[in-house]
């Protein structure tokens, strides 16, 4: 075979196999970013009202999450307390309070998304204020939390941010400094993980309910979970009508058995700089607004796996020390209460009451709001 | 800018190629070398455009050196020289080990002198050694005059600029001048794609993905978890894989993309676990760093000339420094000794060996067996203080791989700190394993388009099994396609939209 021969097969089987799977991931699109996702957006508000109006809650899989819980800011008013975060305060719920911890609050609205950095908690206190905000506000303060672009997917709000900022009266950032959001979502369709992702979703979704999606011919009734037991969890991760989450029973029966990473590493946090003032500037403003509106905002910490916080070198625990003295001060300069801690010991967390190294399961989470001020976070 | 992103392959690569074959097409090679060295600095400034003053600065400053060298005497000569030396390597000591020397001072005399902070430039180890060796041989008048522009291109050539491999102005200056160079080649493209590919596919199908299994496990050691006798040897294997399939990837990158230009990159790694020695190791892994450090460095203290004590000590010496050339840190230091120390039993072993029976030479195939093996575990413990970060995580790693913690703890004790998902990690070690031991590797593969200067000569000599010879027809181009479009997906590490990965 001729070498210009062979560079044509080969250059344009590569470019075939790319685009064959860009149209998986754009078509299947599991993280509902591409066109699946621009579909959703617009049932999106059917999807929270099957979620507030849901004895059981609804299966997550297959939403993206931000747009769901932007959306469900707006039913903010119809609580007494809201937290926005990461995951870590995902699983906090009133609708499964056993420690009686969450006492402070008559019903609690669950904002928090995977990854949730600075961007999201801007985004999601805009939405909040701007919707009716409840009458008391926590916020979820991970080691990561002042630093910015933590999580790409905060740009696909942009728009909003610029109208948050605005509100909140922040210094314009250039928002497009990184990649912006439609180079990511460029660069995202060939990516292989993504892809593994959607032909995993595409097993268990099969051609057709995908199909029955693009047609619009679910309807609310069909994204609500049948009755299961919430501490051993569903067949599929469940959003509940307060926003919660539960973890899928596969996910959590391997967390009993301890087939999680127990190991720190150093999720999102840049060891060179675990503080980056401009975004603790972002977040005093944004909590400053908060107070000047008269809501009560609290800062909310969350525990680490012991074998994480006894060891004082790790990356977490080093940006723990780091930032623990700013939240203190944050919150004598703000008068502004502390829950929770991110040492396990303070809040009575074993080692048992992690799904992970970080990730600490409903009982001890909940478990936070009864612990204000503690002396050391 | 990485060669394993998208800006890079669909972006940089593609232009850079066209417009290097439309200018040198319309028949102005300096200009098409021009286009190169002016993309060259792109792709370097790409990553902080600070550092483009400082690279800048170095060229001039070591080519108005080498001019300076061939005009003046041998007395003033050597003085210009033993300036340009102690310059570079002052530019390298200053950002690279300040930091380093600091914190030893500190340590060592209890002392408080502020850490300076400063951000290593890159590529800044391999441009300081390629002008060393230029200026070392301008000294030696075994440099013909090269014209500015020309001795640019060697020093910021963009497919060897960043991590090597670590070229000789004698193999590459003459390239530039020959005008086969200037034609555009399928087959050159046919060859440095597929060799791009392979690379690429090391890198980040296979390197990037042993990396999940031994991270954890030194992250561990750190943070001071008990390991198990069989987590030590999985961490330390699949770090062992890890930085040879991480580096003779980019390396083969290198190649790949020079030959796309026509020029022939010196060879960087030739099976090096396959090696029945660590001498022999040393001839085969990163093998231009270790031709530069004999020809500029053990060969200048006397190599073997001096008796057999000054050769151990020069043999030392020399390891010590390539450790510290590797990273500002004493556990490179600490591997560079051990390195030193194992050419030392190898050289001791061969002494002994040729006294007792000299001629001997022949051997079986359990003997080899027995040396590679050997030879890869000696490499692999090595290893152990190359990667950790520091000498305490170090000694945990090697506690356990002795077996201090423990070494029959049942079956279900095996990997009792649940620090990865070993059912996916043991296996892709075993695969590893007879790859790096059977499998041909990509100089091999490519035989029959042997054109890459050879960095010891003579030394890949043996080609694969017909199944692994690449050539251009319809059953390989088919392998090419699938490798790259694994490679190509996998460029890109986890996808953040994966949302429900928290």
């Amino acid at each position: 075979m001729h070498f210009s021969r062979y560079n044509q097969i080969t250059f344009l089987g590569v470019a075939a196999i790319l685009l064959a799977v860009s149209l998986v991931n754009i078509i299947v699109d599991p993280g509902a970013v591409y066109l699946r996702g621009l579909l959703l957006e617009i049932r999106n508000g059917n999807y929270v009202e099957a979620m507030v109006t849901s004895k059981y809650g609804v299966v997550q899989e297959g939403w993206n999450e931000r747009n769901v819980k932007l959306k469900l800011a707006e039913y903010a008013s119809q609580h007494d307390c809201a937290i926005v975060g990461s995951s870590h305060v995902m699983s906090i719920s009133k609708l499964r309070d056993n420690r009686g911890g969450l006492s402070i609050c008559e019903s609690v609205l669950n904002l928090g998304v995977s990854g949730g950095s600075i961007e999201d908690v801007v985004l999601m206190m805009f939405k909040l204020l701007k919707d009716g905000a409840p009458r008391r506000l926590f916020i979820g303060v991970d080691p990561w939390m002042f630093g910015f672009d933590k999580d790409v997917q905060w740009k696909k709000y942009s728009d909003l941010y610029v109208e948050a900022g605005e509100y909140f009266d922040l210094d314009p950032r250039p928002i497009n400094t990184e990649d912006s959001y439609r180079q990511v979502l460029l660069q995202n369709l060939i990516n292989f993980d993504y892809f593994r992702e959607s032909v995993k979703y595409l097993g268990r979704k099969g051609i057709q309910e995908i199909a029955a999606e693009y047609q619009g011919s679910l309807v609310v009734d069909d994204f609500k979970m049948a009755e299961f037991d919430l501490s051993t969890g569903a067949t599929k991760s469940v959003t509940l009508a307060d926003g919660s989450h539960v973890y899928s029973s596969g996910y959590i029966q391997e967390a009993l058995a301890k087939k999680h990473a127990l190991i720190d590493n150093g999720y999102r946090i840049d060891s060179e700089k675990t503080i980056d003032y401009g975004a603790v500037e972002v977040f005093l403003k944004v909590l400053r607004r908060v107070l000047s509106n008269g809501q009560n905002v609290a800062l909310f910490l969350t525990p680490y796996h012991p074998n994480v916080f006894d060891d004082k070198n790790s990356v977490s625990r080093v940006a723990m020390e780091d930032i623990a003295p700013l939240i203190g001060k944050i919150s004598r300069e703000l008068d502004i209460d502390v829950f929770g801690s991110y040492n396990p010991d303070v809040l009575g967390c074993t080692g048992d009451e992690f799904f992970d190294f970080m990730h600490p399961m409903t009982e001890c989470v909940n478990g936070v709001f009864s612990h204000k001020n503690a002396t050391a976070y | 800018m990485l060669f394993n992103s998208y800006t890079f392959i669909f972006a940089f690569l593609p232009i850079t190629l066209v417009g290097f074959y439309l200018i040198a097409h319309s028949g102005h090679p300096r200009i098409a070398i021009s286009w190169l060295v002016g993309a060259s600095l792109f792709f370097y400034c790409w990553w902080n455009p600070i550092y483009l003053g400082l690279i800048l600065s170095s060229v001039l400053f070591n080519y108005a050196i080498s001019l300076g060298l061939a005009s003046h005497r041998a007395g003033h000569a050597k003085r210009l020289l033993a300036f340009g030396i102690a310059s570079n390597l002052g530019l390298l000591g200053y950002f690279k080990y300040a930091d380093f020397f600091i914190g030893s001072a500190n340590s060592v005399f209890a002392t408080d002198f502020a850490l300076q902070s400063i951000v290593l430039p890159l590529a800044i180890s391999f441009f300081t050694f390629q002008q060393i060796a230029y200026l070392v041989d301008s000294y030696r008048r075994d440099v013909p005059e090269h014209s500015f522009i020309e001795y640019c291109l060697f020093v910021t050539f963009f497919p060897q600029l960043i991590a090597g491999p670590i070229v000789h102005h004698k193999e590459m200056m003459p390239q530039f001048a020959r005008n086969v160079v200037y034609k555009f080649s399928h087959e050159n493209l046919a060859v440095g794609t597929a060799i791009f590919t392979l690379g690429l596919f090391k890198k980040v199908a296979l390197a990037d993905n042993i990396s999940f299994f031994a991270t954890p496990v030194f992250q561990a050691a750190e943070q001071g978890v008990s390991l198990t006798f069989f987590e030590a040897w999985a961490g330390t294997l699949s770090y062992t894989f890890q930085i040879y399939f991480d580096f003779s990837g980019y390396s083969d990158m290198a190649i790949g993309l020079a030959w796309m230009f026509g020029i022939y990159l010196p060879l960087n790694f030739n099976s090096p676990y396959k090696a029945t020695n660590v001498i022999m190791f040393w001839r085969r892994w990163h093998m231009t760093l270790s031709r530069f450090l004999r020809d500029y460095l053990y060969i200048p203290l006397g190599g073997n000339r001096k008796g057999s004590t000054r050769r151990y000590g020069n043999l030392v010496a020399t390891m010590l420094l390539g450790g510290l050339w590797h990273g500002a840190a004493w556990t490179f230091i600490a591997w560079g000794a051990l390195h030193g120390f194992y050419l030392l039993v190898n050289h001791g072993w061969h002494a002994i060996c040729q006294n007792f029976q000299p001629g001997l030479r022949r051997s079986s195939w359990i003997g080899t067996g027995i040396a590679r093996g050997l030879t890869f575990l000696a490499i692999s413990t090595g290893w152990v203080f190359f990667r950790a970060e520091s000498f305490h995580g170090a000694s945990s790693v090697l506690k356990a791989m002795v077996g201090l913690n423990g070494v029959t703890q049942g079956f279900d004790r095996m990997f009792a700190n649940n620090l990865t998902s070993w059912t996916y990690g043991l296996p892709l070690i075993v695969f590893l394993l007879v790859v790096v031991f059977f499998a041909p590797n990509t100089q091999q593969i490519i035989y029959r388009h042997k054109s890459a200067p050879d960095t010891y000569p003579g030394e890949i000599t043996s080609p694969p099994p017909a199944f692994f010879r690449w050539k251009p027809s319809l059953a390989m181009a088919v392998i090419h396609i699938l490798i790259a479009a694994v490679a190509i997906l996998s460029v890109q590490g986890a996808s953040e939209f994966l949302y429900f990965r928290f």
